[in-house]
């Protein structure tokens, strides 16, 4: 009883504070893009889908002018303020002070050079999470996608090179969850981008080196204090 | 008796000679001990860094830096390069055998992907690609001894690794023998590679990278010093008869082979795969792994454009893999003598056919429209080898008949084009080129007709060339 009330009570602070609002991801199966190589000498199995149970989230990555919200509130995350254990030198790189933006604009674009520390104290902050890799590629992968025209979209992408600024959030056509964003503007953390398996030298699989990997190789070559300027990320609530 | 001392002595010294001093053993380069510290001298193609004059094993730091850049692929399309020091290939590394090198690694901040780097130089897991796997932003250092001379490759090995190093993430790294290499007049940094777009080759615009045609290994383009043009015309390579000439040749891949070949040149010497220890001489054509290289040396005894290619020809006239050599100096008419004479051939019992041949016109053609019909057949066999199906030409070879300007300003002077070749400086389309198309002995209804299929096609006037044209403006030969 005691539990569902905290959980009510976070649902109901949740939408008081983060007032961006949250899609709602269908449970479904799904199929992770990684699919870990047999071994030597085996045959794989048909891999197995895997269940995954409905969440929300955030339907747009978190802005600057959000994250400003959050510093605010929680000054240990202010830029003059922060550990180096939780965030590197180029933490809020672009911020000219612990509580200005570069420019007004910058309040609609995602906030990036942010810590996967940071980023998950300000999702806990508001009773949510990070997602997990699973999650995020389930919700990228949205209803009725192929496999190959959510790789295309990821090459296309990678393709392109970082622009000298970034556009707002949530500005292109949504996906058919209602999810903006996932792919095309910044990369984003999730909660255990560390557990991937194969290391710093991907080339001991053999299975396939596509557009899955470049997602599992960023991951394999950040630590949790680094910050990079197209790294951002966006909040998860279990149902 | 003193004679024959003598004479051991000479054949013992002739031996010293012809064992290749080449090289101390692998342990021996382990155990050289490094004495001082110095900065990388580090190049862009086509140039090379300077030879080494040291005579002991030093610290080497190399600050590599990567950065993903848009860039020219061919003429009105541009591409993502992924680079190492900006351009592709990347930065040209030049160490002595024993060497220490103490690679940085620097991803810049505002790039979008991580990237390492897997020298084929090295004796040690990966070539250093774990050692070196760099965050945007990230700088990662790690060194290595430097054990075996050779002319190596070193490439991006983050994954997708094919579509890293599709994007142009490779470069050559030397390491100088002891000995150092024989002295010559000019070196020069060639790298093949090739690319695969989303979009058919000559597609224009910004094109995304293709996995698809990457794991089919079917690429769009194939270039030296990554794109289309790069070493030609004003940025050809140049130097002076009388001169030695060496190439660092590597191939990038991801996936083709080079057969290269330089046109009207045979190489002196090679070092096939880069090896230091068994020079080859007088080779034609040499073959070029993926991920592999080769240094060639070869004299320049007369002057003129020398073409560079991959002898896979369809590679270098019709996806890129064509670089020019440009040589001045006296000519050599016993070395080479140029075309002496022009004559009709005549042979032997044959005149009397090939006149005869010659004497059965083509059938005329009715109208407008039977003339293009004929005339696709006669453009198939006569001119599309070279100005293209699409009538497009090829950069920096031929000239397009597409929209040509040449073409439609003047139909006479295009008659006489056909009909007495043209040699020389020409402009079409605002752009230079300067080739030589030969004079074509055909019949008047078989020029009028091809003509009048090339001004229906491509956008061109859509005037009709007829026969009586053609008699009163061609060319006589002979």
């Amino acid at each position: 009883m005691g539990a569902v009330v905290a959980s009510a009570v976070v649902t109901a602070l949740a939408a008081v504070v983060h007032p961006t609002p949250m899609a709602t991801i269908p449970a479904g199966e799904y199929l992770p893009f990684f699919q870990a190589s047999p071994g030597k000498g085996k045959t794989r199995a048909a891999p197995a889908p895997i269940w995954m149970p409905s969440f929300r989230l955030d339907a747009v990555p978190v802005t600057n002018g959000q994250f400003l919200d959050f510093v605010r509130e929680h000054p240990e995350w202010r830029k003059s303020r922060v550990k180096a254990v939780f965030a590197d030198h180029r933490y809020l790189e672009s911020w000219r002070s612990d509580l200005k933006l570069p420019d007004e604009r910058a309040a609609a674009e995602p906030v990036t050079n942010v810590s996967w520390f940071a980023a998950e104290a300000y999702c806990e902050a508001k009773g949510l999470r990070l997602p997990t890799t699973e999650q995020w590629e389930y919700a990228f992968a949205d209803k009725g996608r192929k496999q190959n025209e959510v790789e295309q979209q990821s090459l296309d992408w990678f393709s392109t090179p970082n622009p000298k600024r970034l556009r707002a959030a949530g500005r292109g056509e949504p996906n058919g969850y209602g999810v903006y964003d996932m792919v095309g503007l910044v990369w984003e953390w999730t909660l255990d981008f560390n557990s991937f398996m194969t290391g710093t030298e991907q080339r001991n699989t053999s299975s396939k080196d596509d557009a899955a990997f470049c997602g599992n190789a960023l991951r394999s070559s950040l630590k949790a204090n680094y910050t990079v300027e197209n790294v951002g990320f966006r909040c998860e609530a279990d149902q | 008796m003193k004679a024959v001392s003598k004479s051991a002595f000479v054949a013992a010294a002739s031996v010293l000679l012809i064992m290749p001093a080449w090289s101390a053993s692998r342990d021996e380069n382990a155990r050289a001990e490094i004495v001082g510290t110095e900065e990388a001298v580090l190049t862009d193609a086509p140039a090379v860094p300077p030879a080494i004059r040291r005579n002991h094993a030093t610290k080497v730091v190399v600050h590599l830096e990567v950065t993903e850049v848009e860039g020219r692929l061919a003429d009105g399309v541009s591409y993502t390069f992924w680079t190492f020091g900006g351009k592709v290939p990347g930065k040209f590394i030049r160490v002595r055998e024993g060497d220490m090198v103490e690679m940085h690694l620097e991803n810049h901040p505002a790039n979008k992907m991580p990237h390492n780097i897997d020298l084929h130089a090295v004796n040690g897991p990966g070539g250093g690609a774990a050692a070196s796997l760099t965050a945007p932003g990230h700088t990662s250092v790690f060194s290595f001894k430097a054990l075996n001379p050779g002319l190596y490759v070193y490439h991006c090995a983050t994954a997708p690794v094919a579509m890293h190093v599709a994007n142009g993430m490779y470069g050559l790294i030397l390491v100088e023998p002891k000995e150092g290499l024989p002295k010559v007049d000019r070196e020069f940094y060639v790298m093949q590679g090739d690319f695969y777009t989303k979009g058919a080759n000559g597609e224009k615009g910004l094109q995304p990278f293709s996995m698809a045609k990457a794991i089919d290994e079917k690429p769009d383009y194939v270039v030296f010093n990554g794109s289309v043009g790069s070493t030609t015309g004003d940025q050809a390579l140049t130097a002076n008869v009388g001169e030695n000439v060496r190439l660092y040749v590597g191939d990038g891949g991801p996936n083709l082979t080079s057969s290269f070949h330089v046109i009207g040149q045979i190489f002196d010497t090679v070092w096939a795969e880069g090896n230091m220890n068994t020079p080859t001489k007088n080779v034609q054509t040499t073959m070029i792994p993926a991920g592999g290289s080769a240094i060639v040396d070869f004299k320049m005894s007369v002057p003129g454009t020398f073409i560079v290619v991959d002898h896979s020809l369809s590679r270098a006239f019709n996806r890129g893999a064509l670089a020019q050599l440009k040589v001045n100096g006296e000519e050599n008419k016993s070395v080479y003598s140029g075309k002496t004479s022009d004559e009709v051939y005549m042979p032997e019992g044959t005149g009397a056919r090939v006149a005869e041949q010659r004497s059965k016109a083509p059938p005329a053609a009715k109208d407008k429209s039977e003339r293009i019909r004929a005339g696709e057949a006669v453009f198939a066999n006569n001119c599309q080898a070279c100005h293209q199906a699409n009538g497009e030409g090829v950069a920096n070879a031929f000239p397009p008949l597409a929209k040509s300007d040449y073409l439609n300003a003047d139909k006479v002077r295009a008659i006489k084009a056909v009909t007495g070749g043209l040699e020389g400086k020409l402009t079409v389309n605002g752009v230079a080129f300067n080739g030589v198309m030969p004079a074509w002995d055909l019949p008047d209804e078989d020029i009028a007709n091809v003509m009048t299929y090339i001004y229906n096609k491509w956008g061109n006037s859509g005037l009709e060339v007829r026969p009586a044209d053609v008699l009163a403006n061609r060319v006589k030969q002979n």
